[in-house]
């Protein structure tokens, strides 16, 4: 009888640590499928708008990146049809171009536009040591940008040697 | 008939383990083992342990062993420690230079990495202190900068007190009000920088690539007056007439070193070690996927090797 | 009568004013010191021209050993590798058994692996253990913890420290048996083994660490020889307790019967000392599983090095899983260790003929062992632990110290800002204004009045040490910190021990929580403690009263239940109320065993300092490790040996005070 008691005393506790761990890990595994800010691959993002057209860029050099590089980025499209011929004419829907931005530049103010699925960016000479973004930003043939809002970054590293 | 089928059963098994060779073109020099150090930050586990596979691969018997940075000196100029793959210019130099003059341990060759380490502020900071990067801008934000404890100057966290950097000096030469504080070590340091970029808030730190940090923490860093040897060693140079360290930290190599006698021991191992050269962004891309994405370190190290067969192979091959 | 005693012992304190005289000049002159700085300025700051630059003269030495050292057959480098590469025997078997395999080579092209245990055998084992030691119950326990390491993914590294501890331990225990039983029986020896163990256990383990790896190179043997150093004191210092324990009666009994020395020593002495000795043997294991991080950082690897790893890249969640494997390990092998020492003698049966039916628990052992490693070569998930089946709460943890951090930050820094300007930094100046030479009087004073003559030459020499040697304003830094935090945990851990001393379900909580307090590395801790309160003294402070609340509770709850029942209930027959009893019985009476726990307070708040360090403070401890990471050997052991005259002047001056109140109160031992 003391053995089972004894026993019954541990089983509790054995129990009862299980529960908590099985609790903390089922949180966990909440937490782990979310993505945290800052923690993305610094090579590939994309908008997570459901609907609507996506887009997502990588790029071939983001560490150590000198100013005056040149870096080649790659650029996949999601529901929406990339076509140069099309530029400057009406729009249509979810068919256009796109531009490409550093940091918080807009309107006339990008470093490329093209259609191609490949483009080639140099970065200026005047660029401060540290993060960088490239913004790829979709726009409509009439060059206004696309609504909702559907852009892909790649962050860069950038210093001077 | 008992001993019999002992007898041939032993045969069998001395004929199994006789025919369980591993392939190997070319027998080492010695084989006795060669040993790379490991320190604890994983852009080095992941060089060291790429080389310790090429050397493998080529027949040699590799064992890592963990020993602190600066310390391992001590080990790889008594040839209890072999190779050490990543001496940064940026805070290993003089370390460095003091042990090659001993004339116990050689210079390997640059890896290929370029580093920097410097005073960095996260993006979210320039709208606060307009004028940044520039260093002179620093002054006049000192007070965004400042803490309770360090008001009315402000909070500059720099690196444990043994990664050198001669901060303190440059605070006093370029006559910033900052304080510095070191921490005690990088794990403190980073606890520090997350805790504030998580809240939004003011912070100035020691931050370094090749390394997550400046992958997860986006920021960037302070431009002071271009660093040059004359800077650290005349104090007639830069704007202090009076005082050296007016400027700001080298960036550079990273460098391999080695015991000297290992040399002629395994002669076809160092020039492997010579060999090896692996560049910011292979190594940075590494980096992001063990310490942000989580992902094993050996897992990572597996798919490089993959991936890069050719060019790992002509490392191996030595005159 | 007692009663009417300690009350009485209260008011003599107060009438002894010659004391009161001299201890107000020996201030008032403190006073004058420090005012006269300007003018004097040598009784206030030890002049930098009269350092002794023992450090200098220490490293030399240490490369003289190393490099020129000749003993004629061998040089003494020779002499210390080969005592390394002796113990790395036992050490690679073990690691064979539990954690790489092993790996026979024949001749130059052919290796034939043996693979290690499978993790089922291993579980399965130490559950069997458990039921041949006491109970289900504790297999059940032990199994679980073990479990737990192969749940949660730390089977690997915690096979490699598992595999160092099973050769440390014995090593240690039958070290400090040895070296026990000859302080016993000699007095002499005594006399020179006993400061010996005090430095052993006070120097901080970073400042001989750079002696070991000079001596032994670096690999898990130096870290094992660090372990091995750090653990053994406890165990020679039971020994002699536990012998001095044994019945004048029985030691008479067993010399009727006619005993030799030797069979005096192991018949009779050892075996009745058992269960103190055990209490020797349990220290071992757990001051060995606090080793493991700072083992790790000259190469022990194992999960000391997955703690220091995960914290490194901020992972707070591995972190604490892995902090949380070492503290499991370290209460299944205590549980295991304190079950064996209890196990009541066999039962003299009628002995069965059957082998398998005599040794049960080794049958089914072997039986396991060979199956599970036979299977395991067939499917995997035997031989290992399958990735997919293992769990982790790991993001949980840095979650939470995420949210924390981002709700509470302005809160924390605000009650942090307030304590650091208005009373540690104040502390702190105050300190570093007290003039040298006074501060080395007034130690001195202390140490005549409580010990005498004798006590007063130790304690002053040994603060003179600190002075002389340059490393005043850092040893202050060290003071400050220690004292403030000492402080804190007395007047959290006091309350805390009383209420746990008069509620029995209080007790057991506090147990529980303090025990894991202890076995946890303090490592873990840190690193949130840095996220939320900045590098800086604050957090080392924080950590400091963690780590050294848990003396002051298990001392002071011990000492109140120990006072004597009869005392208690002359008090209630007196007309008592429960308060009354509290502070005029209890209190004064468990002063003594409280103020015990407080040295003890002191000690393990002094060993934090080199952990402290690595926050970033600028005292004793930060020297230590700077010292580590230049091996520079001269400047680690000069300021360790500060760290450790601090404790002990601390200790002797305490011990002193508790047994002269222990006198007074007639429970004189």
């Amino acid at each position: 009888m003391k053995l089972l008691g004894k026993g019954s005393k541990i089983m509790q506790r054995l129990v009862l640590l299980a529960a908590m761990l099985a609790l903390t890990s089922a949180c966990s595994g909440e937490k782990a499928a979310d993505n945290q800010p800052g923690d993305k691959s610094p090579e590939t993002t994309s908008t997570n708008v459901a609907e609507g057209p996506a887009v997502s860029v990588s790029a071939d050099k983001t560490h150590a990146v000198q100013p005056g590089d040149e870096i080649t980025l790659t650029v996949t499209v999601n529901k929406f049809t990339l076509d140069t011929s099309k530029i400057g004419k009406p729009n249509e829907p979810n068919v256009g171009h796109y531009r490409v931005y550093l940091d918080d530049a807009s309107g006339d103010n990008f470093l490329a536009d093209s259609a191609a699925d490949t483009v080639k960016v140099k970065i200026p000479d005047v660029i401060t040591d540290g993060s960088h973004q490239l913004r790829v930003v979709l726009h409509n043939n009439d060059r206004s940008p696309v609504t909702p809002a559907a852009q892909g970054d790649v962050w860069l590293i950038v210093y001077r040697l | 008939m008992r001993s019999k089928i002992k007898r041939l059963a032993v045969g069998a098994i001395a004929a199994a383990i006789m025919v369980s060779t591993s392939a190997m073109s070319g027998t080492p020099e010695s084989k006795d083992p060669i040993i790379l150090t490991i320190h604890d930050w994983t852009g080095q586990y992941i060089t060291t342990h790429i080389m310790g596979r090429v050397l493998e691969e080529m027949g040699y018997n590799v064992k890592y062993q963990q020993a602190d940075y600066i310390a391992q000196f001590a080990g790889l100029e008594s040839g209890d420690l072999h190779v050490a793959m990543e001496m940064w210019e940026t805070t290993g130099k003089q370390a460095m230079e003091e042990s090659l003059k001993t004339g116990k341990t050689i210079d390997l060759g640059e890896t290929g990495m370029l580093a920097i380490e410097e005073w960095w502020y996260p993006l979210y900071m320039k709208e606060k202190c307009p004028g940044l990067p520039d260093w002179k801008a620093l002054n006049k934000c000192a007070k965004v900068f400042s803490t309770a404890e360090t008001h009315p100057k402000g909070r500059y966290l720099g690196g444990p007190v043994t990664w050198a950097g001669f901060d303190d000096e440059r605070a006093e030469a370029l006559g910033l009000d900052f304080e510095v504080v070191h921490a005690g070590t990088d794990a403190a340091l980073f606890a520090e920088v997350k805790s504030a970029y998580e809240r939004k808030a003011p912070i100035l730190a020691w931050i370094y690539t090749p390394h997550w940090a400046p992958i997860k923490f986006k920021g960037e860093w302070v431009n002071f007056p271009r660093y040059t040897d004359d800077c650290y060693n005349k104090p007639e140079w830069g704007m202090n007439k009076k005082m050296a360290y007016d400027c700001g930290k080298p960036r550079g190599w990273i460098k391999k070193v080695g015991w000297k006698a290992g040399n002629d021991k395994w002669p076809c191992a160092y020039q492997a070690v010579r060999n090896f050269k692996i560049d910011n962004q292979s190594m940075g891309e590494m980096i992001g996927k063990v310490d942000l994405e989580g992902n094993k370190v050996d897992g990572v190290v597996d798919d490089w090797l993959k991936t890069n067969k050719g060019t790992w192979k002509k490392w191996t091959q030595c005159s | 009568m007692s009663t009417a005693v300690a009350i009485r012992g209260f008011r003599v304190g107060l009438r002894y004013s010659p004391w009161l005289l001299t201890w107000s000049a020996a201030l008032a002159l403190t006073l004058v010191l420090y005012l006269l700085k300007d003018i004097w300025p040598t009784a206030w700051q030890y002049p930098r021209e009269w350092y002794i630059p023992l450090r200098f003269l220490i490293s030399d030495f240490m490369k003289w050993l190393i490099n020129d050292f000749d003993l004629g057959l061998f040089t003494f480098k020779e002499f210390t590798r080969s005592i390394a590469w002796l113990l790395n025997w036992p050490l690679a078997t073990a690691q064979g058994f539990l954690s790489s395999g092993f790996k026979l080579v024949f001749g130059e092209q052919a290796t034939v692996e043996i693979p290690r245990l499978s993790w089922i055998a291993v579980v399965a084992l130490v559950a069997i253990l458990g039921h041949y030691a006491k109970s289900w119950g504790l297999a059940l326990l032990v199994g679980a913890c073990f479990l737990y390491l192969a749940v949660f993914g730390r089977w690997d590294s915690a096979m490699v420290t598992l595999s160092s501890i099973i050769i440390v331990v014995p090593i240690g225990v039958a070290l400090g048996l040895f070296v026990g039983i000859i302080s016993f029986r000699s007095r002499r020896a005594a006399a020179i083994i006993m400061p010996i163990l005090d430095l052993m256990q006070t120097v901080p383990v970073f400042a001989y660490l750079v002696p070991v790896l000079f001596l032994f190179g670096f690999g898990p043997v130096a870290a094992m020889i660090a372990t091995i150093i750090y653990a053994t004191p406890p165990m020679a210092r039971c020994t002699v307790l536990s012998l001095g324990l044994v019945p004048a009666e029985l030691v008479d009994f067993g010399r009727m019967a006619g005993c030799t020395r030797r069979q005096l020593l192991w018949r009779v002495q050892i075996p009745s000392a058992r269960p103190t000795l055990m209490v020797g043997v349990n220290q071992v294991i757990m001051l060995s599983l606090n080793m493991v991080i700072i083992a790790s950082m000259i190469g022990a690897g194992g999960l000391g090095f997955d703690v220091l790893s995960s914290l490194k890249r901020l992972d707070i969640g591995a972190g604490v899983e892995a902090g949380l494997a070492i503290t499991l390990l370290a209460i299944a092998l205590d549980r295991l260790s304190q079950a064996f020492v209890s196990r009541p003698p066999p039962k003299h049966q009628e002995v069965p003929r059957n082998f398998v039916r005599q040794h049960p628990h080794l049958t089914v052992a072997m039986i396991l062992i060979v199956g599970t490693t036979l299977l395991g070569l067939l499917a995997q998930p035997l031989q290992a632990y399958p990735e997919s089946l293992m769990i982790t709460t790991g993001p949980f943890w840095t979650d939470l110290v995420s949210w924390i951090n981002i709700n509470f930050f302005d809160q924390l820094d605000a009650v942090k800002s307030w304590l650091l300007l208005n009373l540690l930094i104040p502390f702190k100046r105050f300190l570093l204004a007290l003039p040298w030479s006074a501060v080395v009087g007034l130690v001195a004073l202390a140490g005549y009045q409580l010990g005498g003559l004798r006590l007063a030459c130790i304690v002053g020499s040994l603060a003179l040490f600190i002075a002389v040697t340059g490393n005043w304003e850092k040893s202050m830094i060290s003071v400050y910190l220690c004292g403030i935090s000492v402080v804190i945990a007395s007047a959290i851990g006091l309350p805390i021990g009383i209420w746990a001393a008069r509620r029995e379900r209080v007790h057991k909580i506090v147990q529980v929580v303090i025990d894991t307090l202890q076995t946890l590395p303090s490592f873990v801790y840190l690193i949130p403690v840095v996220m939320l309160f900045r590098v800086g003294d604050f957090s080392a402070m924080i950590a400091i009263v963690a780590y050294a609340l848990v003396p002051t509770i298990r001392y002071t709850d011990h000492g109140i239940r120990q006072v004597p029942a009869p005392l208690i209930e002359a008090a209630q027959a007196f007309g008592c109320t429960r308060r009354q009893i509290l502070w005029r019985v209890q209190l004064p009476i468990a002063l003594p065993e409280i103020m015990l726990g407080i040295n003890q307070t002191i000690m393990m708040a002094l060993a934090m300092l080199v952990i402290t360090a690595l926050v970033g403070t600028r005292d004793l401890g930060q020297e230590v490790y700077i010292a580590l990471t230049k091996a520079d050997t001269g400047r680690g052991v000069v300021a360790g040996v500060c760290v450790a005259f601090i404790a002990i002047i601390a200790d002797r001056l305490i011990s002193a005070w508790a047994n002269r109140k222990k006198k007074e109160l007639g429970l004189a031992t």
